[in-house]
């Protein structure tokens, strides 16, 4: 490195003060070349080595004798003489401009089969080039298995989700396409006929028109399920107070039939998909409407409040929705938010069992989660709990 | 019967055997049915327009008071059948209510977009289909008042 240009006005060539400083420079300059953690090489002019790192010795298991003042594509059994690698170095020569981020995936020597990514630049001295090359070579075989591996698992994702809309697609078309038929004709055939058939030809013509009927709601309660995802809407910044209050005007009739009562409590913004949001309290309060007890008219306390993660620096928003109904049993915890699982017969409470299933998705969309606590026969209380900030905008789920 | 007293012709393009025959039935519940001509696809419906082929004669093809239009069909989609219809200086008088199973808003933007007069999903069941078909054969052939026909 003797090259090495000093900036130093009192620099007097020959001096034993310049010398001694030049030895200084060499020293430091060198202990930063050997502290680099990448494969670092000088070339000269006519790319011979002239120095290289011991990062360079240990990355590419060569000695010093065979790796100085050789030409660069004859080092390691020629393994640098890359057509392509030639064209960028003789241009560096040439014209002085530097390349960057040059991949090249190759057999070396004695380490197999590596991507490496090179960097070169001319060697300024005093503003002018040196033609001396300083050539970076960064092992970049993990970081790109690594991208291969991610690539990979992106493009299966991005399938199964692709699945997922088709399958709605085809739950929405395919499916009602022959159910709506079935209805229909059935519909025509009490019209037409219904009079001239016996009274248990007609019962089962009855049967058979609800039991379409129900696969009807349970196609569409699992395109809503599906549409937590296929449907997403970015997360904005959301006031849930209005949310909820629209939700209750829409619940107004529901609430008057059971001769309901809902308090609410004070209720923040946050940042969500503002039609889950909705949907997720509208599921949450139906649900609790639902479940009443025959004795006793719904008592509802929605409330929130927010709190600090345990293990990460974010603020979460838990959300009670509390109710004085029928309650279930805790051992089944899992199953009500599972969807079609139910835990009472058809002819008890109706519905499909989609409503707490569609809960916990949109609640896990937004990077939070919902639980429950309970005892049979003595009101439930389900806690949503939802990041108040998001980082990503959430249009994929 | 129209308020003019001619009978109804209403045309209808769908490539469902069943929903033919249903449409039938509920056109008949409502007494509408007096002048019904079905078509399987879009190339059968202006080939009927244009009296092309088996369609040449107006005694046995009379140009429609309404035409209820399927939008999946094979060989010419009702899209297709739907941007030529309008296109067309004496066609695109006729009404057209686009009759499908499709409910993907894209479908309503774009139909509407070429020119449909209505957009409806076909009901699930058979008695909101005969108050579909009702409501249809009230409104464009009671209510409104539609350009003199001219033969094509």
């Amino acid at each position: 490195m003797s090259e090495l240009n000093l900036e130093n006005s009192s620099f007097t060539p020959g001096s034993s003060q310049s010398k001694e400083f030049l030895c200084q420079a060499l020293d430091f300059a060198h202990a930063i070349v050997e502290t680099v953690r990448e494969p670092l090489l000088v070339l000269d002019t006519e790319l011979r080595v002239k120095t290289a790192n011991s990062s360079f010795y240990r990355s590419f298991q060569v000695l010093s004798a065979e790796t100085k003042d050789r030409y660069i594509y004859d080092l390691g059994n020629h393994q640098w003489d890359i057509p392509a690698l030639r064209q960028l170095l003789e241009a560096v020569l040439a014209t002085g401009r530097a390349f960057e981020n040059f991949e090249v995936t190759h057999d070396f020597q004695h380490i197999g089969r590596k991507t490496m990514m090179l960097n070169a630049r001319q060697i300024l001295q005093k503003g002018v080039q040196t033609g001396m090359i300083l050539l970076a070579i960064e092992d970049i075989t993990e970081r790109k298995a690594a991208e291969i591996t991610l690539q990979l698992f992106t493009k299966k994702l991005q399938r199964s989700n692709q699945e997922l809309q088709d399958f709605a697609s085809v739950a929405s078309h395919d499916l009602q396409e022959p159910l709506r038929k079935i209805q229909a004709f059935g519909d025509l055939l009490v019209r037409e006929y219904g009079s001239v058939l016996p009274e248990p030809g007609q019962e089962y013509l009855k049967r058979m028109q609800n039991a379409a009927g129900r696969m009807q709601v349970l196609i569409n309660d699992l395109l809503a399920f599906s549409r937590v995802t296929t449907k997403a809407q970015p997360f904005v910044p959301i006031n849930l107070q209005r949310v909820v209050q629209e939700v209750l005007s829409d619940l107004e009739v529901k609430i008057q039939q059971v001769n309901g009562q809902v308090e609410v409590g004070d209720l923040p913004t946050i940042d969500a998909d503002p039609l889950q949001m909705r949907q997720l309290f509208q599921n949450l309060l139906s649900n609790s409407l639902k479940f009443n007890r025959p004795d006793q008219p719904p008592l509802i306390s929605l409330q929130a409040r927010l709190v600090q993660a345990p293990t990460e620096a974010i603020e979460l928003c838990e959300i009670w929705v509390q109710d004085n109904g029928i309650g279930f049993e805790e051992k089944y915890l899992d199953r009500i938010f599972t969807v079609f699982q139910r835990l009472h017969y058809r002819n008890e409470y109706e519905g499909t069992g989609v409503g707490l299933a569609i809960c916990r998705k949109i609640a896990e969309r937004h990077g939070g989660s919902i639980t429950a606590t309970s005892k049979l026969g003595e009101g439930a209380t389900f806690i949503v709990t939802l990041p108040v900030h998001q980082s990503n905008p959430g249009s994929i789920a | 019967m129209s308020k003019s007293g001619k009978p109804i012709t209403i045309l209808m393009a769908d490539d469902d055997e069943e929903d033919l025959l249903l449409a039938k039935r509920a056109l008949e519940a409502c007494r509408l049915a007096n002048d019904l001509h079905c078509v399987r696809n879009g190339e059968e419906l202006l080939d009927y327009l244009y009296r092309r082929g088996d369609y040449a004669e107006l005694a046995t093809s009379p140009r429609p008071g309404l035409i209820l239009l399927d939008l999946n069909m094979p060989r010419k989609d009702g899209r297709e059948a739907l941007q030529e219809i309008k296109a067309h200086p004496d066609l695109r008088h006729i009404p057209i209510v686009i009759l499908t199973t499709s409910k993907a808003e894209e479908d309503i933007y774009r139909t509407y977009d070429l020119g449909a007069n209505s957009y409806i999903t076909k009901p699930v069941t058979f008695n909101s289909l005969v108050e579909v078909m009702q409501s249809l054969g009230r409104y464009w052939f009671e209510i409104v008042d539609l350009p003199q026909n001219k033969s094509v």
